[in-house]
This record gives C-alpha cells, structure tokens and sequence, in this order.
C-alpha cells in the first residue's frame, strides 16, 4: 500500500509531462486577494467610462474600442492564489530544473534519437493511456468520443504494432481530444479552487490536482514494477513529450514581464478552453 | 437613361459587388501573408547567418500590413489605464509594444522554422467587420492551434488579436501590465519593455556573429 502511494506520488510528478508548455483550466470567479501585491487586477468598472476619452488612438471608432476591450477582457480568466509565495519558490525549482537537467537530457536523448522514434515513442503512450481518455468521456456524456477512443485505440494497437504507429490518424473522423479527469471535474462545474505549483510537475490548481491523481489509477505504467522501472517509465516519457517543445517554455518566459504570473494565467486560460471543448 | 449610364451603373456595380465579396473574406485575406512568410522563410538566400537581420525586415513589412498593432497595444491597457497615459507615453508605449512582440515572434519563427505546416481550419463572422480565423501549425505531427481575431479597418482585414492553444495575447498582457501598474508608474512600464527590447537585439547580434 506504502508502495503503490509512493508511485502514485513520483508517477503525478512525472506522467504531467508538458507541465511547461501546456497550460489548461476552467473558470473560476476572480476571488480577489486581499494583498494587493498579487491580487487580480483591481476590477474598475469596464463600463463606466472615464471622463478623458478624448486622446484615443486616431481610428478608432467607440464601438471598435468596446469590441477590443471586450476581446482582452474576454481573454483574461482569473484564479485565487493563496499560496503564492510557495508558489513562486516551486516555480523558480522548476524553471532550474528545465534549464539544468530537463532541457540539456532532452538536448542529447533528441541528437541520439530520430524524429521518427520519438513519434513513436509519444504515440505509444498516447494510446496505453487510452482508459484515461475513454473514462472521461463517458463521464462527461461524450458517448461518441468515447465510441472513436475504442475504435482508435483497436486500430492501433493492432495495425499500428501496440500503438507505435497512428494508422487511425489517417481518418479525421477519428479525431479525438484531450480528455482527463481535471476537465470532467470543470465540465460539472467545480471550478479551480486554487492555484498550485508541483515540484516537476508544474502549474496545476486544487481541482486539476484531484483530477491528475484520479486518472493515475486508469494509467497501465503506474500498476508497473518494481517502482523504480515505473519511475524510469515516467522520466524517459517526459523526455520524449519535452523533445517536441524544446523552446516553446523558453519563448514564453521570454515574452513576459512577470513570467511567473504569465504561466499562471496562460495555464487557466489553456484549461479554460479544454473544459469548454 | 440612355445605354450609356446604365452600363456605367453596371459595371460599378459588378465591381462593387467584387470588391465587397473580397472584403468578407478574412480568411483569404489572411493566407496572402501567411504564405508570403514561410516563403521568407524558406528562402535560401536569407538562410546564411548574415541575412537573418534581413529577413527579419521583410518579414516585418508584411506583419505591418496585415497585423493591427496600434489596436494590439492598446487593448492590453484597460481603458481607465490608457486614459491617465499622457499622449507621448501612448505613443512610446504603442511602439516599444509593437517592436517587442514583433521581435519574440520573429525570432521564434526564425529559429525555429523547419517546415512546419499551416493548415488554414474555417472562419467564423461576428459581424460584418469581425471575424476570427482558425488555423493550426503542424511541426514534427505536434499540433498548435492559432486563432485570430480579425476586424475590417479602412477596408482591409487586420488582425487585432491572436490566440495560442486558447490562451489571449491580449487577455495576458492586459492581466500582467495591469498588475505591473499597480505598484510602478507607466515610465517604468515603458522602461522595462525598452530594456526587453534591447536584450532581443543584443542576442540577435550574438546569434549573427
């Protein structure tokens, strides 16, 4: 029982693979913080139009600028984050972490290894954690994702040699989406809670937390043993998730004034949009 | 109405109906530049490292043509903001903003490049004068979806907002500059994109060399 924790625990850190790239979330009213330092930013009322509109960008009509307030307020979803200060040390961690063992790993696994491996590799385990997306989808009443998941999945892991291949993506009808439980919880209505940072595991909140550990359980690598080979699993995965991303973190950190509040934010955002789909 | 007037009214009509029909097309709009960059990109003459500088002048020609980037920086400043902005500060804000996400896609795209596909998805009209165009980039069979929002200025489609796997260039630089103007002045807004920007070039110079 101590065992099957501890590989759930190491497994959650690992199998999250594009923590960094990949943001995701659902949306949760901006429960404001009381210390200004982080808080959402002050909610003046976008309605109530301030007396100087006169020095406004020549071209643009009032109704184009309601159209692009609307646009950037639309494009902002906010959580609560209480725990930021442990935040911001965990996500210092694993930006060293990325830039000291993650990314140079991946550097040398991506110069030994062809794309065409790597491909493989990444279909492979996209198809093993098949359960994970079937399950999901029947909770969330998405019968006929789930009906494309089997078919996917059949075709797969026989045509394509136990999933190493992707014959089923030749046929856009078998298009299918991300589906975990994180997005089930939203798509009920729990919103994020709050926001968390994992060691290696990156950006998550409360409810996407819940989530990833429910979905450990419909994951085949985390019934492997002994833990250590489930562990060494879970590390060459997130190697080869990182390999097609290599720069996409780096870009992103680069873009921001405040990195750490950008990937925040980007994280919920990202979410948002999968609850929604 | 002699023959004359009425072929007259015909023929505006037709090439009004034509140049209306071009207009509400955002998406076609779109594929002209789209198509004029990797073309860029995968020009062989602009692949030695001394040309680079070059191709990212070429480049930023047509994003100047399609890309709405007054309307950009602008809607990342909430409306009660830009109003305690002085004219000047409105301005050297709009062009700092504008050369900084210039240069991080540039130099993203530049890098970056190998091969990747884009496949234009659909559009869908908002009204008249705004629509979003779906596309997705495909490299190494990773698919990123990019959306953008388009609007009709002057009569040509510009692009005024772009969204990445969901997440709102606007929608996150609103929420950042916003928390940053809580505790600093605009200046220091200003100063800390200019500082950004003289990092790119200085990197752009080390990547030259």
């Amino acid at each position: 029982m101590r065992y099957a924790l501890i590989v759930l625990i190491v497994l959650a850190v690992f199998m999250t693979g594009c923590a960094h790239n990949s943001a995701r979330t659902p949306s949760v009213e901006p429960l404001t913080l009381s210390s200004p330092r982080h808080s959402d930013p002050p909610s003046m009322p976008e309605g109530q139009k301030p007396p100087e509109e006169k020095n406004k960008t020549p071209g643009l009509s009032n109704e184009e600028l309601d159209t692009l307030y609307a646009e950037a307020k639309a494009g902002t979803v906010h959580v609560a984050d209480p725990i930021e200060p442990f935040n911001r040390v965990m996500y210092h961690f694993n930006d060293k972490f990325y830039f000291w063992v993650l990314k140079p790993v991946t550097k040398g696994y991506k110069y030994v290894a062809p794309a065409g491996l790597r491909i493989a590799v990444r279909n492979f385990f996209d198809n093993l954690i098949m359960p994970v997306r079937l399950v999901n989808c029947v909770l969330q009443g998405k019968f006929h994702s789930a009906g494309t998941e089997v078919a996917r999945f059949v075709i797969n892991t026989t045509a394509g040699m136990l999933g190493f291949a992707d014959p089923a993506d030749n046929y856009p009808q078998l298009k299918t989406k991300d589906e975990d439980l994180g997005q089930t919880l939203g798509a009920y209505g729990i919103g994020n809670g709050f926001y968390i940072v994992w060691p290696l595991v990156g950006p998550s909140t409360l409810r996407d937390t819940v989530g990833l550990t429910g979905d450990l359980f419909l994951n085949p690598v985390a019934y492997v043993r002994p833990v250590g080979a489930a562990i060494g699993i879970a590390a060459y995965q997130r190697v080869n998730t990182t390999s097609f991303h290599i720069g996409d973190y780096e870009s992103l950190k680069e873009s921001a004034i405040d990195p750490y509040s950008a990937f925040r934010d980007a994280y919920i955002q990202n979410r948002a949009k999968k609850v929604r789909e | 109405m002699n023959i004359k007037t009425i072929s007259w009214a015909l023929i505006l009509i037709v090439f009004g109906t034509i140049r209306l029909a071009h207009a509400a097309q955002p998406m076609d709009v779109l594929k002209g530049p789209v198509d004029q960059i990797v073309k860029i990109l995968k020009d062989p003459r602009y692949h030695a490292a001394s040309k680079k500088a070059l191709q990212r002048e070429k480049m930023w020609g047509i994003a100047r043509q399609i890309f709405d980037f007054k309307a950009i920086a602008r809607g990342t400043i909430s409306r009660y903001r830009w109003s305690e902005f002085t004219p000047k500060q409105q301005e050297e804000f709009t062009n700092v903003f504008t050369e900084f996400i210039g240069n991080l896609y540039f130099k993203k795209i530049q890098s970056a490049y190998h091969n990747e596909k884009v496949v234009f998805l659909k559009q869908e009209m908002f009204t008249k004068s705004k629509a979003r165009v779906m596309t997705k980039i495909i490299r190494d069979s990773v698919e990123t979806p990019v959306d953008y929002s388009m609007w009709l200025q002057d009569g040509h489609w510009k692009i005024f907002n772009v969204y990445v796997e969901g997440v709102s260039l606007l929608g996150n630089y609103r929420d950042q500059f916003e928390r940053f103007l809580a505790n600093s002045s605009i200046d220091d807004l200003v100063s800390v994109l200019k500082k950004k920007v003289e990092q790119q070039k200085k990197e752009k110079g080390v990547e030259e060399q």
